[in-house]
């Protein structure tokens, strides 16, 4: 699981929960892989993310170095920052470990790079 | 290695680096090779519908999205019911950013997770979670997508009605276009909804 799906994720699926983000995240392994750099798109979806809890989700992975707490208005020409999210976003990997509800503290596994957000039936609102 | 002159090579490591340096390029009959390598269902389940969408059909579709709408390169593409995987490795060759790949069946996740390791891609992600309940609560989900392929469940096996939830999970999490496969019968519905 990227952080990029993290960022996109909500337990709010579950019956009785309002928002359901950010979820928590708990790693056990990582990787990270190779992913062609593509400058417009990271310029063009970062809009549309939750930066604090992009930048949170980092730092609980240990990824969070250089990310600062508010992102500039622009980022046009930084190239070093556009890479660094880059690799936050698309590159880094949550291969094996849980998701948790901020709510109601249902986990969620991760296996094989895989959140498993599948809820019995009376979980489900 | 592919070489320019092979259409359909008989054999050759899952590799399509050759695509990268010429996305545009990539001809429908070349894409429907690629495709054929990707691994199908051993035991479909037949509750869940899982016909997987012959290599064929998928090179077809897709080729039309990326040379007609320029709905693929440097886009964000869900894939709802991915099942083995073949419609998000198509858009992952045609140059697509970023794929998330849906679905309820954790044996189609694990076949589709080793197709996309086979081919060396590393732009798709999986999740594993019932298309019905994004359909009232999707959540931080909606209209992340600019575009939505799908190849859902046609409601034939006392499932009557999945395929409009589907197609409903699809509209809210795309902000511009999908692009979804019908039974000719839901013809009406239109089987390209722009």
């Amino acid at each position: 699981m990227k952080l990029l799906t993290h960022n996109i994720l909500t337990s709010n699926i579950i019956k009785g929960v309002t928002r359901g983000f950010p979820l928590k995240i708990k790693s056990s392994r990582l990787e990270v892989k190779e992913v062609d750099f593509n400058p417009d798109f990271i310029l063009r979806i970062l809009p549309k993310l939750d930066w604090s809890a992009l930048r949170q989700a980092a730092t609980e992975v240990g990824y969070g170095n250089g990310l600062p707490e508010e992102l500039p208005s622009s980022l046009e020409g930084d190239d070093s920052l556009q890479k660094t999210i880059h690799n936050i976003l698309l590159q880094v990997e949550i291969v094996e470990g849980e998701l948790e509800c901020p709510e109601t503290g249902r986990k969620f596994p991760i296996q094989n790079g895989i959140p498993n957000m599948l809820l019995n039936e009376d979980e489900v609102s | 290695m592919i070489t320019a002159n092979d259409d359909y090579p008989k054999s050759y490591t899952k590799s399509f680096a050759d695509i990268n340096m010429s996305r545009r390029s990539v001809s429908r009959k070349k894409l429907e090779s690629y495709l054929q390598e990707v691994d199908v269902f051993d035991n479909p389940k037949m509750q869940l519908e899982q016909y997987p969408t012959t290599p064929h059909l998928a090179a077809s579709m897709l080729h039309t999205i990326h040379t007609h709408f320029n709905d693929l390169e440097g886009k964000c593409v869900a894939d709802l019911g991915v099942g083995s995987g073949v419609l998000s490795l198509g858009c992952s060759m045609l140059g697509c950013s970023y794929v998330l790949g849906v679905d309820i069946d954790p044996e189609a996740l694990a076949i589709c997770a080793n197709n996309i390791s086979e081919f060396d891609i590393t732009n798709i992600d999986l999740l594993h979670c019932d298309i019905r309940s994004l359909v009232n609560h999707p959540g931080r989900l909606h209209g992340a997508f600019d575009v939505v392929v799908m190849n859902p469940p046609f409601g034939t096996k006392n499932n009557q009605g999945i395929d409009m939830l589907f197609l409903q999970a699809g509209l809210a999490l795309a902000r511009t276009s999908v692009y979804s496969l019908h039974k000719t019968s839901t013809r009406e519905v239109g089987n390209m909804m722009q």
